[in-house]
């Protein structure tokens, strides 16, 4: 029975201020409505009224877009609003996961290099999945609109450890060289 | 050995003078020095004692092949333990201190433990020390063990990086090989990653006498650099592969200076090439282990690298055919070198901690150093790591890499390729994947037979002092194969693991079995090559990012209301509310919930939606309880059981409809029933009729519980029939709240109507306004986790993991009608079956009922039986409080038997304390429901 609440600093819910240094950018944004949808890979899309679902390294850049969790799963974000529950004319689940999902945006020119610091990334090991672990956390993360800006998105409460996780990374990409090389 | 500093080459920075302290003397050395080599230049002999004997230690080896000489080391307010002198680089300021010696190496105290060996030979601590008791001994031998001196002092800012990164081919080693590999792949296009643990690439090619390729060392090494980083290949260089994990992953250390945390690389490549060379192999002949003598690479690498001139008058042991590269070597510095085979005679080093001659055949050759080399050793350690299998090689009497996955290869001396040209050679194929030039191995040795049964001893561990001696002894006492001879006698245990003496033994032991080294075999290498900082696996993973928990989307309203917070089932929830004594102010909690209403944020707890069309057969198979039966719009308690039986987790689950299952169960095991649920869905079902959501995070909870919850929750703006015809107990209704989906289930925890009311997460914040803000003219009260767990308590409901163990199956805690009714099969369904299962003694749930005016029983307390000869423990108590609503303590526990012993008087033990309790039914509260089901 112990009151810990000192031990942790207070969660700032959804809204943290940004971190940017001169080679990163980290914020929270909001992406709108994200629905899970599960079944056939096709039916998935086509409830979606999308023809693909992003893996990695594809980068993202539509506003209305789906990525591929696994063989039979997508993560829809800015869809069409579909009714959660079974589907049975396409023989899909759908469940909306508006509120689970925080979008956190990382860009600048050590982006991937921040994220190396969570995970295994490299632009040459494509992976049809977005899914990956970071530090321990499941997350999603994806390229956005350009090749240096990246999104990962996390459940909200891991976005207090996550946040705290970037932060500490940023600042070891910035104390650091970016690639670490020395020879004589 | 009384070194000395030649004035030409080296990689050394003559220019600027560094001054450091050893053992509390003042040396000088220079940038690009190590400890040891800027001692050895300023002819210092001693740098070290072994851990048994405390005998004199001087260098063996260059790099990370010598475990004589380490330091703790101080600079500035840093104090390092256990340093290795010849792989740790000056800087300005340093003082070290021989570990294992006091006041110094050179005069140690405890030298005089040496007059003792007769009586301290291997094995001997298990068979002394033992009576009458070993407790007794075992302080000393505590303080005794171990090297080096931690601070007391935490270093702030001692902090790893971890960096993940990738690349078509990983070359481990940047001596000729491997920089000729690394030219090669660069140039085809591959992502090529070069790394090296020294600070200066080249490896080997520093000890030569001749150029390579028409070049100098140096001016040869340069250019492959060039091209490699022209061609876009990385080098990192003071990196140390010291791992080879599963799918390609290595783990490398680079090392960012003294006193600074090191950087962990986690490489994962699509191939790798280890070019990690080959070092000398020690020979044993009496007096071995004097200081002055060395490895004949290490000589050459001290000459090459750091222009330190280890002696003037060598002589040379060796049993191969590359002694004479290494004479020239030598010549061309000045030295002189005399030469002998070994193994055609039986040397003896004569001299104590100056070593003066090196006899042979009764011949004395004065000489103040003698460098020996019994053959060469691949370094292979990774390529075992990764899986590969070695085999012997007859020829060179070295373990070589044989087979392994495709995508690992070794190249160079690593395989077995000692001659330069054909290194280079190798190296260049190995990079394109293609078959290696067939070698013309010009590489002879003359494989060197250990002196058995001699008086005299001769070293195999340096720094355990094993001897031939012991291990002739642990193969008398059977100790004979190879991991028995490493326990039994610690060869190979100390820092280097067995780098320079593991060999040797190995020899020992074939001609003491008369079998080939090769028959003998070698022990498992595994990581870490070297001994690595833990810091490196720790980075950014301290304090409050150790094992942070998941937060509340309502934390800041917690924290607004004064609520304690402690973390539950991974969350960081509210525990109490309000200012004064805690005990006080859950007891108040606890009346309030019972008396009027309570608020509770029960946001954690777990909600997997179960979809599709076999649905209700799957939910049916996976928990215990009968489910299929479940129509939509109600709720049903279930357990889910492990194969074996056992409770693994209780939930409430609600049919939305035909095809949907809100699986509610515990905080805790959220993640766990979700791969549970997952790996099942694959198991046995049609993955395309059923799918698993674990939507828990998408939805808040907010519970309304006691007799005024259904008042309160009439006020919110959710359009709902409360009347309890329409929403009775265990019932579930789907409405809105401010335009969001809102779900209610009619679920207690307490044992009071109590309703728990989810809206999407985001409108968390205005369900808790509203809800507050409603509760006031009901005497609404925040209740949180630690009087929640008193008022189910009362209840008698339990808390998997708390009121039930490894052994508890449903029977056990009062659901015993799916075991025996059940038809269709479940999760579980043949464990509850068993002997074991039906065991008339097994523990049940009871409950405990303790008078008013005594304290407390304590949880954990045994329930004992004392007719025996000795007492024995029947079972324990669970759960126990002080009950606010009945004003006295309860508890909860397993008891053997104890559905039968209701009424019963039992005995409650405690660390000595013995109280009496009376078994009871497990609910003290509401025990026919009626309040539960107003």
């Amino acid at each position: 029975m112990r009151d810990d609440r000192h031990k942790w600093a207070p969660a700032l819910g959804r809204k943290y201020p940004p971190i940017n240094n001169p080679h990163l950018s980290i914020s929270v944004v909001n992406t709108g409505r994200q629905t899970l949808i599960s079944g056939p890979y096709k039916k998935c899309l086509e409830a979606g009224k999308l023809t693909q679902a992003a893996g990695w390294p594809k980068i993202v850049t539509a506003q209305h877009y789906a990525l591929r969790l696994r063989r039979d799963r997508i993560l829809l974000v800015n869809g069409p609003a579909l009714s959660d529950g079974w589907q049975e004319d396409a023989g899909i689940c759908v469940s909306d996961m508006s509120s689970a999902y925080i979008t956190i945006e990382i860009s600048g020119e050590c982006a991937l290099e921040l994220l190396n610091r969570g995970t295994d990334l490299s632009i040459d090991a494509a992976s049809a999945s977005v899914a990956r672990n970071f530090r321990g956390y499941e997350v999603l993360i994806y390229r956005w609109q350009s090749p240096t800006q990246f999104r990962l998105q996390c459940h909200h409460g891991n976005l207090q450890a996550i946040w705290h996780l970037l932060q500490a990374f940023a600042q070891q990409v910035a104390a650091h060289q970016p690639t670490g090389e020395s020879y004589n | 050995m009384s070194g000395s500093r030649i004035q030409n080459n080296a990689l050394i920075d003559r220019g600027k003078t560094l001054s450091f302290q050893y053992d509390g003397k003042t040396y000088q050395g220079h940038p690009g020095d190590t400890l040891a080599s800027a001692l050895l230049a300023a002819g210092v002999k001693i740098m070290g004692r072994s851990f048994k004997y405390h005998r004199p230690r001087g260098v063996w080896g260059a790099w990370f092949d010598d475990s004589n000489a380490i330091f703790n080391i101080a600079l500035g307010a840093d104090l390092h333990p256990n340093c290795p002198a010849t792989t740790t680089y000056l800087e300005d300021g340093m003082q070290a201190r021989s570990v294992n010696a006091f006041p110094s190496a050179r005069f140690d105290i405890k030298a005089m433990l040496d007059w003792f060996s007769p009586f301290l030979p291997a094995g001997f601590y298990y068979k002394t020390f033992m009576r009458p008791d070993w407790h007794w001994f075992e302080p000393t031998i505590r303080k005794m063990a171990g090297l080096g001196k931690l601070d007391d002092s935490v270093s702030d800012g001692y902090q790893s990086d971890q960096i993940h990164q990738s690349c078509d081919l990983l070359i481990i080693g940047a001596g000729p090989a491997g920089l000729a590999a690394a030219v090669n792949a660069s140039k085809n296009g591959s992502a090529v990653v070069l790394v090296d643990d020294h600070n200066i690439a080249g490896g080997s090619v520093y000890q030569l006498a001749s150029d390579i390729e028409n070049q100098s060392p140096n001016l040869w090494v340069e250019q492959q650099i060039a091209t490699i980083t022209k061609n876009g290949g990385r080098i990192l260089l003071s990196t140390t592969a010291y791992g080879v994990y599963d799918h390609n992953l290595v783990a490398l250390v680079q090392d960012l200076g003294f006193a600074r945390a090191p950087r962990l690389w986690r490489m994962r490549a699509n191939r790798i090439l280890i070019t990690t060379g080959a070092i000398d192999r020690p020979i044993t002949f009496a007096n071995n282990d004097r200081p002055g003598i060395m490895s004949a690479s290490g000589a050459l690498e001290f000459l090459g690298r750091y222009g330190v001139l280890v002696g003037k008058n060598i002589a040379l042991l060796s049993s191969h055919s590359h002694t004479g590269d290494t004479v020239n070597r030598l010549h061309q510095a000045g030295v002189r070198v005399a030469t002998f085979t070994a193994g055609d005679n039986s040397p003896i080093a004569v001299g104590g901690k100056n070593l003066r001659a090196l006899n042979v055949d009764s011949i004395s050759h004065p000489c103040d150093i003698i460098l020996a080399s019994g053959g060469l050793t691949p370094l292979v350690h990774l390529w075992r790591h990764a899986g590969g299998r070695l085999e012997w090689d007859e020829a060179i009497q070295a373990f070589i890499p044989a087979s392994a996955t495709t995508s690992l290869r070794a190249a160079g001396a690593a395989n077995g390729v000692y001659e330069l040209d054909e290194a280079l050679a190798d190296g260049r194929a190995a990079a394109l994947d293609q078959p290696s030039p067939k070698a013309k191995n010009t590489y002879r040795i003359k494989p060197f037979l250990p002196e058995l049964n001699s008086h005299k001893r001769q070293w195999v561990d340096f720094q355990h002092d094993v001897t031939v001696k012991d291990i002739e002894l642990a193969a008398r006492e059977n100790y004979a194969s190879v991991e028995h001879l490493k326990r039994y006698t610690t060869l190979g245990m100390a820092s280097d693991q067995g780098k320079t003496s593991n060999m040797t033994g190995l020899s020992v032991m074939a001609s003491v079995q008369e079998r080939t080294i090769g028959q003998v075999g070698t022990t498992t290498f595994r990581p870490p090559f070297v001994p690595v900082p833990l810091e490196i696996y720790r980075g950014v993973r301290r304090r409050q990012l150790f094992n942070p928990p998941k937060r509340l989307a309502l934390e800041t309203q917690h924290r607004k209301a004064n609520a304690a917070l402690g973390e539950y089932g991974g969350w960081l929830r509210p525990a109490w509310y309000g200012e004064g004594d805690a005990q006080e102010t859950i007891n108040r909690e606890v009346i309030a919930a019972r008396n009027h209403v309570a608020i509770i944020d029960a946001s954690p707890l777990g909600k997997i939606e179960v979809i599709g069309p076999d649905a209700a057969q799957f939910v049916n198979f996976v928990f215990y309880n009968t489910l299929s039966t479940l129509n939509p719009g109600k709720i049903r308690y279930a357990l889910m059981l492990s194969e074996r039986g056992i409770v693994y987790d209780d939930a409430v689950i609600s049919r939305i409809d035909q095809n949907r299952f809100i699986i509610s169960c515990s905080s805790a095991h959220v993640d766990g029933v979700n791969n549970a649920l997952e790996a099942w869905r694959q198991d046995g079902h049609d993955p395309d009729r059923v799918f698993v959501h674990d939507t828990t995070q998408n939805w808040a909870t907010i519970t309304l519980s006691g007799p005024k919850a259904r008042a309160l929750l009439s006020c919110l703006e959710i359009a709902v029939d409360l009347s309890p015809d329409a929403f009775p107990h265990m019932t579930f209704q789907q409405s809105d709240f401010m335009s969001a989906p809102a779900r209610i289930a009619r679920v207690s925890f307490t044992g009071d109507p109590s309703y728990e009311i989810s809206v999407p997460t985001l409108h968390a914040p205005a369900l808790w306004s509203a809800v507050n803000k409603a509760g006031k003219s009901l005497q609404a009260a925040l209740v949180g986790v630690e009087a929640l767990a008193i008022l189910r308590a009362e209840k008698g409901y339990i808390i998997v993991g708390k009121d039930t163990d490894g052994e508890t199956m449903p029977h056990d805690i009062g659901f015993s009608q799916p075991r025996l009714r059940k038809k269709s099969a479940f999760v579980g369904d043949r464990a509850l079956h068993t002997d074991a299962a039906n065991a008339d003694n097994r523990r049940r749930l009871v409950g405990l009922s303790i008078p008013a005016s005594e304290n407390r029983l304590v949880t954990g307390a045994h329930l004992i039986d004392a007719s025996g000869s000795k007492p024995r423990s029947t079972g324990y108590v669970t759960s126990s409080y002080d009950s606010p609503t009945l004003a006295r303590p309860i508890a909860l526990a397993l008891l053997e038997n104890g559905a039968v012993k209701i009424g019963d008087r039992v005995t409650v033990w405690n660390q000595g304390d013995v109280r009496q309790a009376t078994v009871t039914m497990p609910c003290f509260y509401d025990k026919d429901g009626a309040l539960l089901n107003a």
